[in-house]
């Protein structure tokens, strides 16, 4: 998980005032929450692209991370479209829901009616571009603000001190705890320890080797790093920064392109009732 | 005075029993104070008290008064009290919060609320003390551990402290980590006015730059002097299980066999100096060590053949190494972090696999490579470093039952197995409690027990006696030298040098992913620039015998062989 990472580079985005940054997030994410038809959805991520290539991000070592998401996602989405079936379920093209491309299942099947729709493919693919561009986006976010950033960018917020601390401990302990849990694995592996299919709680019961370890370590990570901070007079009222972080001219164009986005993916779901399938 | 403890006692919210007691002691501006004691004796207890974060942070029961700089630690927050007192803790990845060294500086400063300019020189200074500038767009992961722990040194100076207190800050480093830290310590404490306050498990690290030594023992301080004073006292110090510095303990069993009734030296200069007088009246320079028992290499239990491991962007991890591990020996492989032994030792179990086609690394005649790992288990298998990574059951007996009954180990069978790992371990005592109730040697036993009991032919240990102290380090080594004499091949990576000599017959020495030398520990011991090329220092009794010019000293193992051998001599 080395791609949710900040990296030190030199690059556009990098040079982004992190409230810009923030704001592009923002209105990424109330688009991505309204929007499912992959037609604008993939307007948006192609808007966004440049944006992607110009944070210069390490593709080699993204590709890997992206890629499990991507099939994951897609594999998900598509297995719960094959209910997307019954009439009523899309608003925006009722009729695409009567292209069935094959039927797998009828009425009287115990899981209920199951079909490869054209409809179900649409949603597939809205939903795949939705959560390939949402985690590229925070991808990109984490990967090029600094945590002082965005610890002063959330103090000025006026978030309280210790909701600062959790993004912070996040921000930083992710990629640790992958790291753990990649050891822990190991660890239990060599202990004999291997998945077999059971019933829920039966699966559930088979994690607690990998869990338990894990869970013991972020409560631990957790609590030493509180005292570390605490040290460090973490909350003790006003944090500065060592370096200038004013807003420059393409901090307010990169804001103001992306409210102008923002407004337009608004009003066409507003007045034309683009977004829903 | 800086510090004041005034009847101090403090209990840890539901602990049975106190871990400070009536303590009662001054320390003036500018002193260097080591505090040494087994694991449990309060030390790091005091620590975190200096800066508040006991009794503000963590609960308990506090009785008595802490004053810093004469502010009663009960009436300030942890924020303010950290203006006075800078608390280094023993793991640097708990303390490093940003992802540039810079940043990282600056976040004290940062939460003090102090100018930009302010902040900047702050940051300078501490860079400049503590030997990171040109690191300053670093990211922190990536730097040694050395490196590591001088930044969670330097971000408590950038808060410009006038107390630094450092809490095991060398036990997790390598050779080239420690060097590191003793000579930033050694720096701040001639040039600054700084009062540092150091716990330190091996007191012959710091020992000529403390001014006054404290030992503890549950819960109180049980000696307070120079360490002249203190390191004298050897009754008291091996009463309590606190480790004594090498050459200490070699003139003690001078002492014992009535060779040796001046004062115990402290240091290998000073012990060489005393020596040389006696020892060169009767001639002693010329001594020759025995010879090398030569060991049988044709029973091999693991056979490491032309293994690479690249990491991908440029990191080269293994290059070529060709190894191999004698049947029923014990092997230490040491050398810096980042030098390979883990990698190494990864590919032993199949954990990693070579990323050459041509690598290949056969256990117990079996290629790792193409054997499942339910079948490799049965023959190799490994302990990690952090016991916690794989304790997870209730109770000591269901964590070393766990494997068995993953193996399919019949009931019976399990049950034998399970008495004879307690009692190989010594844990009849805890066998029902939680192993996350006990103490670190506890769960570091449990987990070793836990894999030992499904009987690998080759065991891989690392780093057994992280976080250990002296007694407990011993007691682990000792049961794992032990299983030897049953045939089973102990493997086991290190960066304690006097472990190496004591514990390993052979030494795989390696550096920048490449094996230097493979060979009988005397043989290693006495290829002094390879040692010094994977910059590793030789344990202090063989420092000794080279400051005193002996030819051959490398079959030394202990103290006690060293004060048997000038005893000779003398």
């Amino acid at each position: 998980m080395t791609f949710l990472v900040y990296t030190q580079r030199s690059t556009l985005l990098h040079r982004l005032h992190p409230a810009a940054k923030a704001v592009w997030v923002l209105a990424m994410g109330l688009i991505l929450s309204l929007y499912f038809d992959p037609i604008p959805l993939a307007v948006l991520f192609l808007l966004s692209l440049p944006f992607f290539i110009a944070g210069k991000i390490p593709w080699r070592r993204w590709s890997k991370p992206l890629g499990y998401v991507l099939l994951l996602g897609m594999i998900g989405y598509f297995v719960t479209s094959l209910w997307l079936d019954r009439p009523g379920v899309f608003t925006r093209y009722p009729d695409l829901v009567g292209i069935t491309l094959w039927r797998i299942a009828g009425k009287k099947f115990f899981l209920g009616p199951m079909a490869i729709t054209v409809g179900g493919l649409m949603y597939t693919a809205g939903q795949t571009l939705r959560s390939v561009t949402l985690v590229l986006m925070v991808a990109v976010f984490v990967y090029s603000t600094r945590p002082n950033d965005l610890v002063y960018l959330l103090s000025k917020a006026h978030l309280h001190p210790k909701l600062v601390f959790i993004v912070m401990v996040a921000y930083r302990f992710f990629p640790h705890i992958f790291h753990k849990l990649s050891i822990v694995i190991s660890a239990q592996r060599l202990r004999g320890w291997k998945l077999t299919l059971g019933n829920p709680i039966q699966m559930a019961r088979q994690f607690l080797p990998i869990t338990v370890p894990v869970l013991t370590e972020t409560v631990r990570l957790s609590d030493y790093t509180t005292r570390a901070v605490e040290s460090r007079a973490y909350g003790s009222g006003h944090f500065t920064l060592h370096h200038e972080l004013k807003m420059a001219t393409r901090d307010w164009l990169f804001c103001i392109f992306w409210l102008v986005v923002m407004g337009i993916f608004l009003w066409l779901f507003i007045h034309y009732g683009i977004g829903p399938l | 005075m800086t510090v004041e403890f005034q009847d101090v006692s403090f209990s840890y919210w539901q602990a049975d029993k106190p871990a400070l007691q009536n303590i009662r002691l001054q320390i003036p501006a500018g002193q260097f104070v080591v505090l040494t004691g087994p694991t449990g004796a309060g030390k790091s207890t005091f620590l975190q008290m200096l800066n508040g974060l006991i009794p503000n942070h963590i609960p308990g029961k506090m009785q008595g008064e802490v004053l810093v700089n004469g502010n009663n630690t009960k009436q300030h927050s942890v924020a303010d009290l950290s203006r006075q007192v800078g608390l280094v803790f023993e793991d640097p990845d708990t303390q490093i919060v940003s992802l540039t060294v810079e940043d990282d500086v600056a976040f004290g400063p940062s939460n003090l609320g102090l100018s930009p300019e302010e902040i900047r020189l702050s940051i300078h200074e501490a860079m400049e003390k503590t030997r990171l500038l040109g690191f300053e767009n670093r990211n922190p992961f990536n730097l040694s551990g050395g490196e590591k722990q001088s930044l969670a040194m330097a971000g408590m100076l950038a808060m410009r402290p006038s107390i630094l207190a450092l809490d095991e800050p060398t036990s997790m480093l390598d050779p080239i980590g420690r060097t590191r830290i003793i000579s930033i310590l050694k720096t701040l404490a001639e040039k600054t006015n700084t009062t540092i306050l150091v716990v330190e498990q091996n007191p012959e690290l710091i020992i000529d730059l403390a001014d006054r030594i404290l030992l503890f023992d549950q819960g109180q301080i049980v000696r307070d002097g120079t360490p002249r004073e203190v390191f004298s006292d050897v009754e008291t110090l091996l009463r309590v299980g606190a480790k004594l510095p090498p050459v200490v303990e070699v003139f003690w069993e001078l002492r014992k066999q009535g060779h040796w009734q001046a004062e115990l030296p402290l240091t290998v200069e000073e012990a060489a100096a005393r020596l040389e007088t006696k020892l060169q009246h009767n001639g002693g320079n010329t001594y020759h060590a025995q010879a090398i028992t030569p060991l049988l290499v044709d029973d091999l239990a693991v056979d490491v053949r032309n293994v690479e491991h690249d990491y991908g962007e440029g990191v080269m991890a293994l290059k070529k190494i060709n190894v191999k591990f004698q049947r029923g020996e014990t092997t230490a492989i040491i050398g810096q972090n980042g030098s390979g032994k883990s990698t190494l030792a990864f590919h032993l179990v199949g954990i990693l696999k070579p990323t050459n086609p041509e690598g290949q690394v056969m256990v117990d005649g079996l290629d790792v490579k193409t054997t499942p790992l339910q079948e490799l288990i049965h023959h190799v298998n490994y302990v990690f470093q952090n016991p916690d990574d794989q304790l997870f059951q209730e109770s000591i007996a269901e964590e070393i039952e766990y494997g068995l009954k993953n193996l399919g180990i019949p009931a019976e069978e399990r049950k034998r197995r399970l008495d004879w790992a307690i009692k190989r371990f010594g844990l009849e005592e805890y066998v029902n409690q939680p192993p996350q109730s006990l103490s670190r040697g506890l769960r570091t036993k449990t987990a070793i027990a836990s894999i030992l009991s499904m009987q690998p032919s080759v065991l891989v240990v690392d780093e057994p006696t992280t976080g250990l102290d002296r007694c407990e380090s011993l007691e682990i080594m000792q049961i794992l030298q032990g299983l030897t004499d049953n045939g089973t091949t102990v493997i086991f990576i290190t960066h304690e040098m006097d472990l190496v000599a004591q514990f390993a017959r052979w030494a795989v020495v390696m550096h920048a992913g490449q094996v230097l030398i493979d060979a009988p520990t005397e043989v290693v011991f006495s290829e002094l620039q390879v040692l010094q090329q994977a910059s590793l220092t030789l344990p202090d009794i063989h420092r000794l015998a080279l400051l005193l010019g002996w030819k051959d000293f490398s079959s030394l193992r202990t103290p006690v062989d060293m004060a048997t051998l000038i005893a000779k001599l003398m």
